[in-house]
């Protein structure tokens, strides 16, 4: 996950039953729209900027998820365009990428994390 | 709206809901009406009013059976000998939603002046003065194919039997994302194999066939109403997990008097 990015404020976002099992949802903080993904099978959860670079649709949330040689990713749901979950990077080699966010889950909540350098 | 046959009631309610969510109408290739322009959130409460007036899911979403195209068939044409529209509409209603490697279109023409344009679809059928001829694996698209004749003058049961037939043997053996087009040029011996799969029972698998066929028909459920009467489905409806808001990152504009999203580069 993202623990090398500095934390300064964790915020809750949602329950954990909020969110579909290996699959995306989509949170409000603040004006920012952010999908948060929970790959259940590895009970792992990543967070990432719910817009699509590519054509700035707010779409990333309804993405497929997987994983490619073992890192995370999601593939936007318009034309697969492909991002890292870890660092945001394009996994298709276009020079776009995205913006990553901590993301934690705690006695049955989901927090992400604000205010940290990465948003 | 099977074999695009709508009643003037149900084309009022098209319009009423276009209206009231404001969103973009056009008529498809496919006989059917786009309604475009919905908010996620808006979708189930879209589809209940939709499905309160008698409609049901058409499928366009998914890798399924989508249209059956049709002309007018006997009823009101000088020059048809079958009534096409009456036959699509139980083709339509028997393969409807039946999931397969690729989307599979269809279309029923009334006499050999094939209107319906049945030859350039993944089965289509063509009015004889004795029956149906039966094309398959016709394509549009980028790589235009004409269907090829499977079977002449068949009676609508045998036409039902082999397109059970057909449409399994190919859900069964084509790879993901395959049109029929290209599963049947990749196909060892050609028409005359198929031939003899679907005709011939050359493999003994068609009674398994049929009753795989038999089994979806049986469990066909309309999935926009399995998710408007279910409030867990319904949740996943939302822009927002942890807000009712809608997306305001949506941007509209208007074009021949309807709406139409931005283009992307405007929105920098």
């Amino acid at each position: 996950m993202s623990e090398a990015i500095a934390v300064e404020q964790w915020v809750r976002v949602a329950r954990v039953e909020d969110f579909p099992s290996n699959a995306g949802a989509c949170v409000k903080l603040g004006d920012e729209q952010i999908a948060v993904f929970n790959f259940a099978s590895h009970r792992d959860w990543y967070a990432c900027q719910n817009m699509c670079p590519h054509k700035r649709d707010m779409v990333l949330s309804r993405g497929l998820i997987g994983d490619q040689e073992g890192t995370p990713k999601v593939a936007c749901p318009q034309h697969k365009k492909t991002f890292s979950l870890i660092d945001g990077s394009n996994l298709g080699g276009e020079e776009y990428s995205i913006n990553i966010y901590p993301v934690k889950v705690e006695q049955g909540f989901v927090y992400i994390g604000a205010g940290s350098a990465n948003n | 709206m099977p074999g695009g046959e709508i009643t003037p009631a149900k084309l009022i309610v098209l319009g009423q809901v276009a209206q009231k969510y404001d969103l973009y109408c056009k008529i498809t290739g496919g006989q059917r009406v786009d309604l475009l322009g919905a908010r996620v959130d808006q979708l189930p409460f879209i589809w209940e009013e939709l499905i309160a007036a008698g409609f049901e899911s058409g499928h366009a979403y998914g890798k399924a059976l989508r249209t059956v195209k049709s002309c007018v068939g006997t009823t009101w044409c000088r020059y048809a000998v079958q009534d096409s529209t009456g036959f699509a509409i139980r083709i339509e209603e028997r393969y409807r939603g039946i999931r397969a490697p690729h989307k599979v279109k269809a279309a029923c023409s009334g006499c050999v002046r094939e209107c319906a344009e049945a030859q350039g679809k993944d089965f289509g059928l063509v009015a004889t003065e004795k029956g149906w001829n039966l094309y398959v694996c016709g394509n549009g698209g980028a790589k235009p194919q004409h269907g090829v004749l499977l079977a002449a003058d068949l009676d609508e049961e045998t036409c039902i039997k082999y397109i059970d037939r057909f449409l399994m043997y190919y859900i069964h053996t084509a790879d993901k994302l395959t049109r029929t087009a290209t599963w049947f040029n990749q196909l060892e011996g050609g028409i005359k194999y198929l031939r003899r799969v679907i005709i011939d029972d050359h493999l003994g698998i068609c009674a398994q066939l049929e009753e795989d066929m038999t089994h979806l028909v049986a469990t066909y459920q309309c999935e926009w109403k399995a998710v408007v009467e279910d409030p867990e489905r319904r949740k996943r409806f939302r822009h927002f997990v942890n807000s009712d808001d809608a997306d305001d990152n949506l941007q509209w504009t208007h074009e021949r008097e309807q709406k139409r999203p931005v283009n992307w580069e405007i929105v920098a």
